[in-house]
C-alpha cells in the first residue's frame, strides 16, 4: 500500500482535476470530474466502455480539449496550443492502446527522437540511455529492429521505454493492454507493475482487475462521465460503495 | 526539314525545360507552405489556405495566364512574359501540390501524430520528423502527375506569347506550312519528358519507401 | 477541419474580386469595341443607300446550268464570311445586322444575282475556307481572303477587289517606328495563326517576334508596352486604331495582300460572272461609295483606285 505523500503534512497533488466537463456534440462525456493524483501515486480508472475514462486520460495532456473546469499540473494550469503545451507534454508521458511507434524509425530511433529533438540531449547520451531502458524492458537485442518486426507486446514495451526516456513526472496509460493477444498482456503488466513499485506517478485506464488490485494506490470508478467513487483497491473490490460499481464488478467477475 | 528548324525547336525546348523547372520548384515550395497552413492548428491560416486552393483550382490555367499576362500590366505590374507565365504556373500548380501534400499527410495514422505531440514535439517538429517522412511515399506518384501536368501545361504559354516548344512549333509551321511534322516532333519530345519523369518518380518512390 | 461550404464563399469572393478588378481595368482603357454606328460619322444611312442603289444582273447574264442559276433557283446566296471583322464585316449586337466593306459586297452580289440582298452567311476561318468552297457548302467566300497561288490551286479567285497588306500598329506616343525596317531590334507581336510572323522576319530580321492568340491580346500587348509594335493586315489594324485612340497605324502596307472573292474551282463561270460584276460596280462608282461608307469612315481622303481585276497571281 502507498507509503506516498500521506505521511507528510497535506501537500498539493501533482495532478488536479477540478469540475472538468466535456461534450461530444449532444453527449455529455465528462461531468464535473474532480480527481487528484499525488506524486508517486498510482491511480487506476475503472468503468464500463463509454464511461469516459479514456477521454479523461486524454484530456490531461490535452489530446482532447475540455469545455469547462481546470486541469492543473504541479500548480500550473495546462496551457492552450503552442510551445508551452509542448513543454508540458514533455513532462507527461503517454502510452497508447495501439502503441503508436513511429513506423519509419528503428526501435532505438523511436526512443531517442524526443530526448534529442525536444530536450536537446546529445545523441550518444540519448542512445546510451535508450539502450539502458531497452534492457530494462527486456528488449536490448531489438534496438535496430523496425516496429513492424516486433510482436504487440514487444511494441508496447518499446513504447513504455520511449515514454520513460523523457523522464516524465507522470505517465498516462490509455488501455495499454487492450490491443494485445492474451499471452502478451502479462509481459506489459509486469513492466508497469515494476514502474509502480519504483514510485512512478501513474494514471492508468485498464480492464485488468488483477493489475488494479496489485499495483494501484487508489481506484476511481467512472460511470456515465462521473467519478462515482474513489477508494483503495481492497476497499473498492471487497466493499464497493455504489450499486453501479457492484453491478460492474459482478459483470467483470462473471467472465 | 531544314536544320534551322531543329535549331528553333531546340531553343523552344530549352525554354520549356526552364519554365517547367522554375514553375515546379515554385509550386513545390508554395504548395508545401499552403499545405502546412491547411493542416495547422490556426483557423485563419487554415481558411486562407483553403480559399487559395479553391480559387486557383477552379480557374482554367489559360484564363489565369491571360488574366496575369494582360491584367497585371493594367495595375502597373509589367514583368517579362517568361517571368509572368512561370509565376502564374507556379501559383496555379501550388494549389495541386498543396492537395497532394495534404492528402499524403492524411495517410499517416492519427496515432502517430498523437504519439509525437504527447512526447512534446512541436507542430513543425512533428511534421518534419514523423509526418512528412511517412507520407513522402504516398506523395511521390501524385507529385509526378502534377509534374507531368505542369510540363504539358507549359504549352499553354505559347498562347500568351512565350516561344517555348509549342510556340516554336507554331512559328515553324507558319514558315514551312508543314504542321504535321513539327507537331509530331514536339509530341515526341513531350512524351519523352513525361515518360522519363514517370520512371524517375518510380525510382524515387522505391527510395523513400519505409522499410518494414 | 473547417466545413467545405464555408470555404467556397471566401474563395468565390476572391475570384470575383480579381475578375471584377480586371474587367474594370479593361473597360477604363477603352478596350470594348463601340457598337458600329456609334462612332462619329454615321455609316448606317449611306451604307444602306449603297446597297439599295446596287445593280441587278440581266437575265441573259445568268445562263441555265450555271452556279448563278442554281443560286437564283435557291433564292439565297450561301457565302462564307465572318461577323467579327471591324470595318469589313461586323455584326451589330443590337440589330443583328452585319455591315462593313465585305458585308456590303456580299449584299450587293446577292442582289446582283437574286434582285434582293438575301444572304446566308456561314462563319469561316483560315482553316475552313477552302474546304467549304470545295464541298459546296458556300457559293463564295468574301472574308478579307488573300489571293495566293497556293490557294488558287484549290479554289478560284475573282478580283482582287481590294489591296491590303501588313502594316504596323504602335502606341500613339511612339514616334520611333514609321516603317518596317524600324522594327529591327524591337519586340513585335502578331497573331498566332497569321503569316505576318514570316513577313516580320523578312523585313526586319532582328525583330523579336511574339505570338498571341487574338487581335485583342496583340493590341493590348502594344498598349501595355509588352511589345513595341503589332504587325498584321492593315485593314484589321485600322479597325483597332479606330476603337482605341491609344494606338495608331503607321506607314504604308509593306506587303501586298490582294483580297479576292473565293469561288468554287469547279465553277469558272461564277469567277467570270463575279469579275464582270466587280468591273461594273467599280466603273459605276458603287465600289467607291461602299468604301466611303465603311473603310472610309476611319481613313481620310477619297476612295483609292481599286486594284485591276486579274492583276494578282492566282486571280
Amino acid at each position: 500500500m502507498a507509503s506516498g505523500p500521506g505521511s507528510a503534512a497535506r501537500v498539493d497533488a501533482l495532478l488536479q482535476l477540478r469540475r472538468v466537463n466535456k461534450h461530444y456534440g449532444q453527449s455529455h462525456v465528462l461531468r464535473d470530474v474532480d480527481l487528484d493524483v499525488h506524486a508517486g501515486e498510482v491511480v487506476v480508472l475503472l468503468g464500463a466502455s463509454g464511461s469516459g475514462k479514456s477521454t479523461l486520460c486524454r484530456c490531461v495532456n490535452r489530446l482532447e480539449t475540455i469545455d469547462s473546469g481546470e486541469i492543473v499540473l504541479d500548480g500550473t494550469p495546462i496551457p492552450a496550443e503552442g510551445r508551452e503545451l509542448a513543454r508540458l507534454r514533455a513532462q507527461v508521458g503517454m502510452v497508447f492502446q495501439s502503441f503508436n511507434l513511429f513506423g519509419h524509425r528503428t526501435v532505438l530511433d523511436n526512443i531517442t527522437l524526443a530526448p534529442v529533438r525536444v530536450r536537446g540531449l546529445p545523441r550518444e547520451q540519448a542512445e546510451a540511455r535508450a539502450l539502458e531502458l531497452l534492457d530494462r524492458v527486456g528488449l536490448a537485442d531489438k534496438a535496430a529492429a523496425h516496429p513492424a518486426q516486433l510482436s504487440g507486446g514487444q511494441q508496447q514495451r518499446v513504447a513504455i521505454a520511449r515514454t520513460l526516456a523523457m523522464d516524465p513526472r507522470l505517465i498516462l496509460f490509455d488501455e495499454p493492454t487492450s490491443a494485445l493477444d492474451p499471452e502478451m498482456i502479462g509481459e506489459v503488466l509486469e513492466v508497469m507493475t515494476e514502474l509502480a513499485a519504483e514510485g512512478m506517478t501513474m494514471l492508468v485506464v485498464t480492464h485488468e482487475m488483477g493489475f488494479a488490485r496489485r499495483a494501484a494506490d487508489r481506484v476511481a470508478f467512472m460511470d456515465q462521465g462521473r467519478i462515482l467513487e474513489t477508494a483503495p483497491p481492497d476497499v473498492f473490490f471487497d466493499r464497493p460503495g455504489t450499486d453501479r460499481a457492484r453491478d460492474f464488478l459482478a459483470r467483470i467477475l462473471r467472465h | 526539314m531544314p536544320t534551322g528548324v531543329l535549331d528553333q525547336l531546340g531553343r523552344g525546348l530549352l525554354l520549356t525545360v526552364e519554365m517547367t523547372a522554375l514553375a515546379f520548384a515554385g509550386a513545390l515550395v508554395l504548395g508545401v507552405l499552403l499545405a502546412v497552413c491547411r493542416i495547422s492548428p490556426v483557423p485563419p491560416l487554415r481558411l486562407a489556405g483553403a480559399a487559395y486552393v479553391t480559387a486557383f483550382r477552379n480557374i482554367p490555367l489559360l484564363v489565369l495566364l491571360v488574366l496575369f499576362v494582360f491584367g497585371l500590366p493594367e495595375v502597373g505590374l509589367l514583368y517579362p512574359l517568361f517571368a509572368t507565365v512561370a509565376l502564374t504556373m507556379a501559383l496555379y500548380w501550388a494549389a495541386f501540390v498543396c492537395e497532394v501534400v495534404r492528402s499524403g499527410v492524411r495517410t499517416v495514422p492519427r496515432g502517430q501524430i498523437e504519439a509525437a505531440r504527447a512526447l512534446g514535439l512541436t507542430f513543425t517538429q512533428c511534421l518534419r520528423h514523423v509526418v512528412i517522412p511517412q507520407s513522402l511515399r504516398s506523395m511521390v506518384q501524385p507529385l509526378g502527375n502534377v509534374f507531368i501536368g505542369l510540363t504539358l501545361g507549359t504549352s499553354l504559354a505559347a498562347a500568351v506569347g512565350v516561344p517555348e516548344l509549342t510556340g516554336q512549333a507554331q512559328l515553324v509551321t507558319l514558315k514551312y506550312d508543314n504542321p504535321l511534322t513539327s507537331f509530331a516532333l514536339t509530341t515526341v519530345v513531350y512524351v519523352a519528358i513525361t515518360l522519363t519523369s514517370g520512371v524517375i518518380a518510380g525510382r524515387i518512390e522505391r527510395k523513400v519507401a519505409i522499410k518494414r | 477541419m473547417t466545413p467545405r461550404s464555408s470555404l467556397a464563399i471566401p474563395a468565390l469572393l476572391l475570384t470575383m474580386t480579381v475578375a471584377a478588378g480586371l474587367t474594370a481595368c479593361s473597360s477604363s482603357s477603352g478596350k470594348m469595341p463601340p457598337p458600329p454606328g456609334s462612332s462619329g460619322s454615321q455609316p448606317g444611312d449611306s451604307y444602306q443607300q449603297v446597297i439599295d442603289g446596287a445593280p441587278v444582273a440581266a437575265a441573259s447574264d445568268i445562263p441555265a446550268g450555271s452556279l448563278m442559276a442554281k443560286i437564283k433557283a435557291r433564292g439565297t446566296l450561301n457565302v462564307g464570311g465572318t461577323d467579327a471583322a471591324a470595318l469589313f464585316s461586323l455584326k451589330d449586337p443590337v440589330s443583328g445586322k452585319v455591315t462593313g466593306f465585305d458585308a456590303g459586297l456580299t449584299d450587293m452580289l446577292a442582289k446582283y444575282i437574286l434582285g434582293k440582298p438575301s444572304v446566308n452567311r456561314v462563319q469561316v476561318d483560315v482553316s475552313t475556307r477552302e474546304v467549304l468552297l470545295q464541298n459546296g457548302t458556300v457559293d463564295s467566300v468574301i472574308a478579307t481572303y488573300t489571293i495566293t497561288p497556293a490557294r488558287a490551286q484549290k479554289v478560284g479567285f475573282a478580283g482582287p477587289y481590294y489591296s491590303s497588306g501588313d502594316a504596323i500598329l504602335v502606341r500613339s506616343s511612339d514616334t520611333g517606328i514609321t516603317q518596317a525596317s524600324d522594327l529591327n531590334g524591337k519586340s513585335v507581336c502578331t497573331e498566332t495563326s497569321s503569316t505576318a510572323a514570316n513577313d516580320i522576319k523578312q523585313f526586319a530580321p532582328s525583330a523579336k517576334v511574339v505570338l498571341f492568340q487574338t487581335n485583342a491580346e496583340c493590341q493590348q500587348a502594344v498598349e501595355q508596352g509588352r511589345t513595341d509594335a503589332y504587325v498584321l493586315d492593315q485593314a484589321l489594324l485600322l479597325g483597332d486604331a479606330a476603337r482605341d485612340k491609344n494606338v495608331k497605324v503607321v506607314g504604308r502596307p509593306f506587303t501586298d495582300e490582294p483580297y479576292g472573292i473565293g469561288v468554287p474551282l469547279a465553277s469558272p463561270e461564277m469567277k467570270t460572272f463575279v469579275d464582270n460584276w466587280l468591273k461594273l460596280i467599280e466603273s459605276d462608282g458603287e465600289w467607291a461609295k461602299l468604301w466611303k461608307a465603311t473603310i472610309g469612315t476611319e481613313l481620310p481622303g477619297d476612295a483609292p483606285t481599286p486594284p485591276v481585276i486579274g492583276s494578282a497571281a492566282g486571280s
